[in-house]
């Protein structure tokens, strides 16, 4: 879109500490998604007569307008992939209100084992089919203490690092996340979502050694 | 039933089937490695925005890698040996591909890879190419490819012809040199056989300069073409076939 394209990103704490960031250096579908918010201005009509629109209409009568860069001049296709997706649901109840969900989608037919305030080892269960859809069951198999071989793949990977647990725990700001990024990368930890989980995970496991 | 001596295979969507490529698993797995997992949706958007620009993957790779490792990638050189490695994980190969080959050097037949393979980002022997047939061990099908970088002795990494250098498959000028490569060993046009999936660069011009030619249509259809004969599963060769004395 050729709308005003703000320059900083600004975070402010709740202990008064800020952040600035160049706003042209955060994630392309970032910057998309920020604008597109109503707090930016994304439901507010501008009048930019200079974009174009792209008007689509579904069989059923259902029409969707999208306003593009003017740049842009023609269509070059439309297609649809068809693939018949696997995606994974992890879910975790609580005490009240909704259970929070995981979706996973990286080869979810072959995790297993979860870990969470027990181990389980997945064993294939029920298969069942609706439709074209199929959904397999897994039975969570009681599997001893939760994270055990990562504690003992932790103490490992400190131990080829040269630095002890509470040393490692002493550690503040950039050098901390290093340390805590180079063991992870020796345990062969990746995040899935957010890589300051995964950091998080590496210093609970230093407390707990 | 064709009666050859030389038998040359295309790469992409041929003898390598890239199926097992997605990019939620490529670009998912190596941002998670890189410790970038909030870079995941930015990169695969790029990618096919990538995608969109050359129509097609394969044509990325063919010709257009370098802008795989910028554009998608961010220049990190890091990204790109692991995006090396985990595409090498994920390739395929085509139906019966193996026992075929197998079968095709026991009869006597010399088999070689021609490939489309533009660009390359190192030194010979380290393209994706060479890294699939080293890693699968089909170098003892295919001790060559034929390239527009040259035809490359995988086995030693080196070029050993610099005549096919510039020449491709799609403007044919390729298969012109490969007629002299070929009769210098004592085979003739008619003698050898293209095995491939994209007419317009396997079939049609090898076609056109008298090599018998066979449309692979086991992975994708790219329509009609020149072609002698249609095969759907490698192991169809070993019916087609026939080493010419």
């Amino acid at each position: 879109m050729s709308e005003r394209k703000p320059t900083r990103l600004v975070l402010e704490y709740e202990d008064g500490g800020t952040k600035v960031v160049d706003f042209a250096a955060l994630p392309g579908l970032l910057q998309f998604d920020l604008l597109r918010q109503p707090f930016a201005g994304g439901a507010a009509p501008d009048k930019n007569f200079a974009d174009k629109f792209v008007l689509l209409e579904w069989q059923d009568g259902w029409k969707e307008v999208f306003q593009i860069d003017a740049a842009f001049e023609s269509v070059n296709g439309y297609y649809v992939i068809t693939r018949p997706e696997d995606v994974g649901r992890l879910s975790f109840k609580r005490a009240e209100g909704y259970p929070e969900l995981i979706e996973l989608v990286r080869r979810p037919l072959q995790v297993s084992r979860i870990d969470f305030t027990e181990s389980y080892m997945l064993e294939a269960g029920v298969k069942r089919r609706e439709g074209k859809k199929h959904e397999q069951e897994y039975k969570l198999n009681p599997a001893g203490e939760p994270f055990a071989p990562e504690l003992e793949a932790f103490k490992a990977a400190v131990a080829e690092e040269g630095i002890e647990p509470a040393a490692l725990l002493a550690l503040e700001g950039e050098a901390l996340a290093e340390k805590l990024n180079d063991i992870r990368t020796r345990m062969g930890l990746v995040a899935g979502q957010r890589q300051r989980d995964v950091l998080n995970f590496v210093a609970y496991l230093a407390a707990k050694a | 039933m064709l009666e050859v001596k030389w038998v040359g295979f295309d790469y992409g969507q041929c003898i390598m089937e890239p199926g097992g490529l997605r990019n939620p698993l490529v670009i998912g797995d190596i941002s998670k490695q890189l410790g970038q997992p909030e870079l995941i949706a930015d990169r695969i958007r790029r990618y096919h925005i990538l995608n969109e620009t050359y129509g097609g993957y394969s044509r990325i790779k063919e010709g257009h890698r370098d802008e795989i490792y910028r554009v998608v990638l961010d220049d990190d050189s890091r990204a790109q040996e692991l995006f090396s490695a985990k595409e090498q994980e994920c390739l395929d190969t085509g139906e019966n591909l193996e026992e075929t080959l197998q079968w095709l050097q026991d009869q006597g037949f010399v088999l070689e890879v021609v490939s489309e393979m533009k660009k390359t980002l190192g030194a010979v022997g380290s393209d994706i190419v060479s890294r699939f047939l080293k890693k699968r061990g089909f170098t003892k099908y295919f001790p060559v490819i034929i390239s527009p970088q040259g035809k490359l002795d995988i086995v030693n990494d080196k070029n050993i012809d610099d005549r096919y250098v510039g020449k491709t498959k799609e403007g044919g000028d390729i298969y012109d040199v490969l007629v002299e490569d070929l009769r210098s060993r004592g085979i003739e046009p008619e003698e050898a056989v293209m095995v491939g999936d994209k007419p317009a660069t396997d079939i049609n011009p090898a076609h056109k300069r008298g090599f018998k030619t066979i449309q692979y249509k086991g992975f994708i259809d790219l329509g009609p073409s020149d072609a002698d004969l249609i095969i759907n599963d490698f192991a169809e060769l070993k019916q087609i076939l026939k080493k010419k004395d």
